[in-house]
C-alpha cells in the first residue's frame, strides 16, 4: 500500500511528540540510596554523624502535562557526640506526596507534603534517652528550563519549604522529665542547574543557596549556606536510567557535610 | 510586621524570577536548535540526510524528526524506524524524575539538623 510521503508527515510529527511517548508510559518508579556524612564542630557541642538513606518512588502522568507521586523513605542516622562524650541514633519513616505541572515555555510548578516519625536515641556517659518525634513538611516551588543548546540545558529553581516538628516529652533513664517540644522552620531554596546531553550520558552541576527564618542549627547564627553537587544520568535503555550523585555544602557554619547518592528509574 | 515584610520580598523575589526568566524563554523561544545527521544505508550504502530539531521546553528530550530530502516510497519503513528511536525518552532535568527523593531527603537533613532534636534536647539535661 503506497502513501504519500507528505501525508506522513503529521502523523510521524505526532507519533513521536513528546505527550505520544509519556502516555505510552506514564508510570515512572525510582529507588535511591544515599550515604550522608557530617561533621558538626561547635566548640561546646563537636560531634559526626553518618546518615543511610532509601526511598522509593512511583509518579504517575496525568493528562498532558501533570505528573502525580508518593514517596516512602527509611533514614537511619548516628551520631558520635564528641565534647559531650556520647552516641546517639536516629530513625526516621516518611511518607510523601508531590505533584508537578508543566505551565508554559519551560516552567514547571511543583508541590510536596511529607509526613515523618523520629525514633531517637541518645546515650551519654550516664544518662539515656529515648524519645520519638514527627514532623510535617509543605514546599511550593518553580522550575524554568532554559535551554543554551542543543546539548546544554539550564534550569533555575525556587522553592519555599515549611517545616513543622514535635518532640513527645519524655523521661531520662535517671528521672529528668523533658516536656515536649514544637519548632518551626521556614526556607527558601533558590538554585540553578545545568544539564550537557551527551549520547547515554546526562552529566550536571546544581548550586542552591538556602535561606531560612532562622538559624538552622542552634547557637550558630547560620540562617543560610549553600549546597553544591555533581551528578550523572545513565540510559541503560529508553525505560530505565541509572543516576548517580556527589554533593556538599559550603558557607555553612561549623558544618562539614558529604553525600553520595544512586538513583535508578524505570518507566513502564 | 516582620513576618510581613519577608513575605514581600519573597513574593517580589519570585516575581522577578519569573518576569526575567519568562523574558528571556520568550527570546529564546524563537530558537530551534537542528542537528543534520546523515544515514548512510548498510545494505545499499546510499546516503540520506535528516534535520534533527530539539522540542527545547519539554523536561524530556525528544527529538523530532524533520525530512530535508524526501524518502522514495520503499525507504517509508525507514520513517518508523527513526520515530521509535528517536523518542528515546531521556530525562534531561530533575522536573520529569520523581522529584520527591531530593527534597525529602533535604527535609530529613533539616529535620534532623533542627534545634530542638539535638541540642535543645541535651541542653535541657544534667549530663555529666
Amino acid at each position: 500500500m503506497l502513501i504519500k510521503f507528505k501525508n506522513l508527515i503529521p502523523l510521524l510529527l505526532l507519533a513521536i511528540s513528546a505527550n505520544a511517548v509519556a502516555d505510552e508510559k506514564p508510570w515512572t518508579m525510582s529507588a535511591g540510596l544515599t550515604y550522608r556524612d557530617t561533621n558538626f564542630t561547635l566548640p561546646t557541642n563537636k560531634s559526626s554523624s553518618e546518615y543511610w538513606s532509601t526511598n522509593l518512588s512511583l509518579n504517575r502522568k496525568i493528562g498532558d502535562a501533570t505528573w502525580l507521586g508518593g514517596t516512602i523513605a527509611f533514614n537511619d542516622g548516628s551520631t558520635r557526640y564528641k565534647t559531650l562524650n556520647g552516641n546517639g541514633d536516629v530513625d526516621t519513616n516518611s511518607v510523601g506526596a508531590y505533584i508537578t505541572h508543566y505551565l508554559s515555555t519551560g516552567l514547571y510548578v511543583n508541590g510536596a507534603l511529607s509526613y515523618g516519625k523520629l525514633d531517637i536515641n541518645n546515650k551519654f556517659t550516664t544518662t539515656k534517652l529515648d524519645s520519638d518525634a514527627d514532623y510535617t513538611s509543605a514546599s511550593l516551588g518553580l522550575t524554568q528550563l532554559l535551554p543554551l543548546s542543543y546539548n546544554l540545558m539550564s534550569s533555575l529553581n525556587a522553592r519555599f519549604t515549611h517545616i513543622s516538628t514535635n518532640i513527645d516529652s519524655f523521661t531520662t533513664n535517671i528521672g529528668t522529665s523533658v516536656a515536649d517540644n514544637n519548632n518551626s522552620l521556614n526556607y527558601l531554596t533558590l538554585g540553578g542547574r545545568l544539564d550537557y546531553k551527551m549520547d547515554i550520558w546526562t552529566p550536571y552541576v546544581h548550586l542552591d543557596w538556602l535561606k531560612a527564618s532562622h538559624e538552622f542549627i542552634k547557637n550558630t547564627g547560620d540562617d543560610n549556606y549553600f549546597t553544591y553537587g555533581i551528578g550523572a544520568n545513565f540510559m541503560v535503555n529508553k525505560e530505565t536510567s541509572l543516576g548517580v550523585s556527589l554533593n556538599s555544602v559550603f558557607a555553612k557554619r561549623y558544618v562539614d557535610d558529604v553525600n553520595v547518592g544512586i538513583n535508578l528509574s524505570h518507566r513502564f | 510586621m516582620k513576618y510581613a515584610i519577608k513575605m514581600i520580598w519573597l513574593v517580589a523575589l519570585l516575581s522577578f524570577m519569573l518576569t526575567a526568566t519568562h523574558t528571556y524563554a520568550g527570546t529564546r523561544d524563537a530558537k530551534s536548535y537542528k542537528k543534520t545527521v546523515e544515514i548512510t544505508y548498510e545494505d545499499t550504502g546510499r546516503k540520506i540526510k535528516t534535520t534533527t530539531t530539539r522540542s527545547s521546553w519539554s523536561g524530556n528530550v525528544v527529538e523530532v524528526e524533520t525530512i530535508r530530502y524526501p524518502l522514495p516510497t520503499e525507504d517509508q519503513s525507514l520513517l518508523s524506524t527513526s520515530s521509535e528511536a528517536n523518542s528515546s525518552n531521556v530525562c534531561l532535568v530533575p522536573v520529569c524524575q520523581p522529584p520527591a527523593s531530593d527534597s525529602q531527603q533535604q527535609v530529613i537533613d533539616q529535620v534532623v539538623n533542627q534545634p530542638s532534636l539535638t541540642t535543645d534536647i541535651i541542653n535541657q539535661l544534667p549530663i555529666d
